[in-house]
């Protein structure tokens, strides 16, 4: 597991995500204090997850043409899109957000 | 109310006509609400349901990387959705509840659903050229026009709409020069805000294309070298080696017709999407439906409307609940810019959030200070509050507020705002 940072605390508040330039890319996301992470690029189009909507529900709609995926597992939920993305696990270090990227890319 | 015993014993058989977004949708949504009777798709395409949006991009410019199939093979198998690809239904008694295809098959139906859709409409002009002309609606469609654009290749897109755009932007991405020829004095008359169609527009003359609007072709000829001329009436000439037309649809009508269902400017439906008789049934493109939150009925030719009203159809017919109203939404991609659209098209008033004609930006669209509509380029994450502000029709008090980019819509949309 290779740890990447994200930012601190204070730069990902609630509702909002941030896009992480790993390889692959990997958008976090701060729901009401919970964290996920998710890979960035959409499934179904060449879209980036961490400008999609956060929904209440833990479900990230894509900006680009509506697919929503589950924070916690990634998982498809609507048309278009109809492959899951993968998941990343997130760890909160003092004031620091970190991803954990599994070795070789995910 | 699921899989009622059937009178006669049987459980209970739907069949859906049609292999498009609605009728993918529709066999997804009868299982979804637990049908668990037999499930017939039958379409008249040799492809598994597939998506049509990539049709004039992805699948022109990178075949390799594009995914069309709106379900793995294996998904209809799992779901026990038996299905019939490449047989064209050719009549139905709706009485009789009996389908016959072409194939000679004769399926036995206690309720069936026809998501027909549409096809291009013929330009007979440009049809009887023979070769070079090509239409964008199938797989095979865009499959075989991909093989004649290449880099320096002159390209007359007719017909200045959606596809005509896109396919337009497509072309140049692969080094084509392209004019897009429209009769009319606008383009994407019937359907885009006026100052989305000025981002648009220039976007594309950015790129070098160029628009001959108000061109109402009369002659179109090829000569020896096989160049195609295509003349206007008041005497322009366009000429170029391949011509791509998209002027419309004929909607797919003639089985209902056929079978005595109501059909005005497509197929009558209620709210649950049933046709002039209780056990059929439309939806998507094909379907002009009962609309109560607009008190009149509607038909769109958009794939959110496929999606979410074969979702509502295929679940109505299992549950008996009416479809949601949605707002009208559909979204157009060139040159890698995502421009969507919601709700009325025609306002009072633009309010742009973000410089007018910015390549990112929220515009609403405004009736006596009412949203009636959006649209968002390259700003999709918008949309979503946008579509909240005009089915509730958010009336704006403070057009500065509004206005600026950083006010957070989501806080607009629920009121926090």
């Amino acid at each position: 597991m290779e740890k990447v940072h994200v930012c601190s605390l204070a730069d990902l508040p609630p509702g909002e995500a941030r896009r992480v330039d790993t390889s692959p890319a990997i958008a976090v996301f701060n729901l009401d204090g919970a964290f996920y992470a998710l890979a960035d690029l959409c499934t179904h189009g060449n879209a980036s997850m961490a400008e999609g909507y956060l929904e209440d529900d833990c479900t990230v709609e894509c900006p680009v043409h509506t697919a929503r995926f589950c924070l916690k597992t990634g998982k498809a939920l609507t048309q278009p899109a109809t492959i899951d993305l993968a998941t990343f696990a997130v760890e909160v270090e003092g004031n620091d957000i970190y991803v954990l990227m599994p070795q070789g890319g995910a | 109310m699921n899989a009622l015993p059937h009178p006669s014993g049987h459980a209970p058989v739907h069949v859906v006509v049609g292999g498009g977004q609605a009728a993918a949708a529709a066999v997804t949504a009868m299982r979804e609400a637990g049908f668990s009777g037999r499930i017939v798709l039958v379409g008249a395409e040799a492809h598994l349901p597939y998506e049509r949006p990539p049709l004039s991009k992805e699948v022109l410019v990178t075949p390799q990387a594009a995914q069309v199939s709106i379900h793995p093979e294996g998904f209809y198998a799992e779901k026990g959705i038996e299905c019939r690809f490449g047989d064209a239904a050719v009549h139905f008694d709706a009485d009789e509840r009996r389908l016959e295809l072409a194939s000679g098959e004769t399926l036995a139906f206690d309720k069936l659903l026809l998501a027909t859709g549409a096809r291009a409409r013929a330009y007979p002009l440009l049809d009887q050229l023979g070769s070079g002309v090509f239409t964008l609606r199938t797989l095979d469609d865009a499959e075989a026009l991909r093989g004649h654009i290449w880099p320096g290749r002159r390209v007359l897109v007719v017909g200045g709409g959606v596809i005509g755009l896109e396919v337009a932007a497509s072309a140049v991405i692969m080094g084509a020069d392209v004019t897009v020829i429209e009769r009319g004095a606008r383009l994407m008359a019937r359907g885009a805000p006026a100052p989305m169609v000025e981002t648009l527009i220039a976007l594309h003359r950015d790129k070098g294309v160029t628009f001959a609007l108000g061109a109402d072709l009369v002659e179109a000829t090829r000569a020896n070298t096989r160049e195609i001329t295509l003349s206007a009436a008041d005497g322009r000439q366009f000429v170029g080696d391949l011509v791509v037309y998209g002027i419309g649809v004929e909607l797919n009508v003639d089985l209902a017709i056929s079978a005595g269902l109501r059909v005005e400017d497509g197929i009558v439906v209620d709210e649950y999407g049933r046709t002039s008789h209780p056990d059929i049934y439309a939806a998507g493109d094909v379907a002009r439906q009962w609309t109560p939150a607009r008190g009149t009925h509607l038909r769109f030719e958009t794939w959110a409307n496929a999606q979410n009203q074969g979702t509502g159809v295929g679940r109505a017919m299992v549950t008996g609940e009416p479809c949601a109203f949605e707002v009208p939404w559909y979204w157009t991609d060139q040159y890698g810019h995502n421009f969507q659209v919601a709700g009325a098209q025609e306002a009072d008033e633009w309010l742009h959030r973000g410089e007018p004609g910015a390549l990112k930006a929220t515009v609403f669209g405004l009736k006596d200070d009412v949203v009636v509509g959006a649209f968002t380029v390259d700003n999709g994450r918008e949309m979503r509050p946008a579509r909240a502000m005009i089915a509730t029709g958010h009336r704006i008090t403070d057009r500065t507020l509004i206005a600026n980019p950083k006010t957070d819509l989501r806080k607009v949309a629920d009121g926090r705002l």
